[in-house]
C-alpha cells in the first residue's frame, strides 16, 4: 500500500476511533452519574 | 575547512542565534508560552555556539536529552503535572462536550494527509520534502494543540523533526487568539454567533470525579495499549488531584515537578535545533503545516457543531465547537470573548471551558490512536 492510501486509512480510522472512544466514555460517564449522583457532602 | 565552508557555517550559526533570539523575544515581550519558548530559545543558542561543550557526548544538554526525551520520560512527567492541574469538572457537568473534543481533532488527520500530498510535489520541486507516513503523522499531531503529545509522538515517529514540530506546536498554541477568530467568523453567521446556550449548575459526585481518570485509562488502555504511558500518566496526575488524600503530591506535581521538568524539557528540545538539522526546507513546511492543523481543527469543530444543529432542538452556538482543541484555557477565552462581542448578554464561558477540557481528553486519545494505528 502506498503512503497516501495508508494515510487515508490511518486518518479515517483514526478520526472515527477518537469519536468512538469518546462516545464510549460519554455513555460510561452517564451511567456513572446515574449510579453515583452528587450528595450534599460533595 | 575551506573559507567558503567557514562562511556558510557562520551564516547558519547566525541564523540559529537569530531564531533562538526570536523565541526568547516572543517569550519575554509577547509572553507566548514563555515557560517553554524561553528555555527552547536559549537551548538553541547553546547548541549552536561553534564547539559548544553543552552538546556532544558529555554535554549537559545531550545528557538531559538522553535522560528525558530519548526515553520519553519528560513528556510523561509533564503529563502527570498537567493531569494534576486539570479540573475535569466542567466536562463532567456537560459530558456532551466530549464530542466537540473529538471533532476539533480533525486538523490532525487533515494535516497528516496534507503533508503526504505535499510529498507528491517533490518530483516537481526537489526542495519540497517527501514526508513519510510517520513524519506526516508527527506533523499532523501539531493539531493536537498539546505540546507533550506532539513531543511524545514525534520522538517516537520522527525524532529528526522534533525541534521544528515542538516549536510549531507551542508557538501556535500561544497564537490561538489570533488564529481562531477569523476562521470562526468565516464559517458562522452573526445570528449563529449570537445563539445563547442555557447553563444549569449541576454537581458531580466525588466518586465520579475519582472514577473518571481510572475509567479513561482503562478504556483507552484496552483499546490502544501503546497509549497507556501517555494517558495513564495524565490520569494519574488527575487522580492525585481528585482523590483529596494526597494534597502534597498533587501540589508537588502541579508546581515543583511541572516547573523542573518544563525547564529540562525546554532546553533539551532547544538542543535538538542544531543548524544542520533545523535549517532545512522541511522546517518551513512543518511550520506552515502547523498553521494548517490549527485552522482545520477550528473548522472541524465549528462545522461539526453546525451539523449537530441540524438535528438538535436546542441549538448549540457553533463557536463552541472551535473550543474543542486542547489549548486550554486560551481557546475557551477566545470563544467567550467573541460571544460577548456579538451579544454582550451571551455568556459562553462555562460551555467553552467544558469543550476545551474535552479537547484535552480528545487530543491525547487522538495521539494514542495514531500511535496504535501506525506503530
Amino acid at each position: 500500500m502506498d503512503h497516501i492510501a495508508e494515510g487515508w486509512l490511518v486518518s479515517g480510522v483514526g478520526l472515527l476511533s477518537v469519536f468512538g472512544v469518546l462516545l464510549l466514555l460519554y455513555f460510561m460517564l452517564r451511567v456513572l452519574m446515574d449510579i453515583f449522583p452528587a450528595k450534599d457532602e460533595d | 575547512m575551506n573559507g567558503l565552508q567557514l562562511v556558510v557555517n557562520y551564516w547558519r550559526v547566525a541564523v540559529m542565534f537569530a531564531i533562538g533570539g526570536i523565541l526568547i523575544y516572543l517569550a519575554i515581550k509577547k509572553e507566548y508560552e514563555p515557560t517553554l519558548l524561553l528555555p527552547i530559545g536559549f537551548g538553541a543558542i547553546l547548541a549552536n555556539i561553534p564547539g559548544s561543550s553543552a552538546i556532544g557526548e558529555h554535554g549537559f544538554l545531550t545528557i538531559l536529552y538522553n535522560a528525558g526525551i530519548e526515553n520519553e520520560l519528560f513528556p510523561i512527567l509533564i503529563f502527570i503535572a498537567v493531569g494534576a492541574m486539570i479540573d475535569f469538572g466542567p466536562l463532567l457537568r456537560r459530558p456532551f462536550m466530549l464530542f466537540f473534543g473529538a471533532a476539533a481533532q480533525f486538523g490532525i488527520f487533515a494535516t497528516l494527509m496534507a503533508a503526504l500530498y505535499l510529498g507528491r510535489l517533490h518530483g516537481v520541486a526537489s526542495f519540497i520534502p517527501a514526508f513519510t507516513l510517520k513524519q506526516a503523522a508527527s506533523i499532523g499531531i501539531i493539531g493536537a494543540a498539546d505540546g507533550p503529545t506532539s513531543i511524545y509522538v514525534s520522538r517516537l515517529f520522527a525524532p529528526e523533526l522534533l525541534g521544528p514540530i515542538t516549536v510549531a506546536a507551542y508557538s501556535y498554541m500561544s497564537l490561538v487568539p489570533l488564529i481562531q477568530p477569523p476562521i470562526i467568523r468565516m464559517l458562522t453567521t452573526p445570528e449563529e454567533r449570537r445563539i445563547h446556550m442555557e447553563y444549569q449548575e449541576f454537581r458531580v459526585s466525588k466518586t465520579v470525579r475519582v472514577l473518571f481518570p481510572i475509567l479513561v485509562t482503562v478504556v483507552a488502555g484496552i483499546i490502544a495499549p501503546i497509549s497507556v504511558g501517555l494517558i495513564g500518566s495524565l490520569m494519574l496526575g488527575n487522580l492525585l488531584r481528585e482523590s483529596g488524600v494526597v494534597e502534597r503530591l498533587s501540589r508537588s506535581a502541579q508546581n515543583e515537578l511541572a516547573n523542573i521538568v518544563t525547564l529540562f524539557l525546554g532546553v533539551a528540545i532547544g538542543s535538538t535545533m542544531v543548524a544542520e538539522r533545523f535549517l532545512q526546507p522541511s522546517t518551513v513546511f512543518i511550520i506552515l503545516m502547523g498553521l494548517v492543523a490549527f485552522i482545520f481543527d477550528t473548522a472541524g469543530g465549528v462545522i461539526f457543531a453546525k451539523v449537530l444543529n441540524l438535528f438538535l432542538k436546542r441549538k448549540v452556538n457553533p463557536m463552541i465547537g472551535a473550543a474543542g482543541i486542547s489549548a486550554f484555557p486560551m481557546s475557551a477565552r477566545v470563544i467567550h470573548k467573541m460571544g460577548i462581542e456579538e451579544d454582550p448578554s451571551n455568556y459562553l464561558l462555562m460551555h467553552a471551558v467544558g469543550a476545551n477540557v474535552a479537547g484535552q481528553v480528545g487530543s491525547i486519545i487522538a495521539g494514542a490512536m495514531i500511535l496504535a494505528l501506525i506503530h
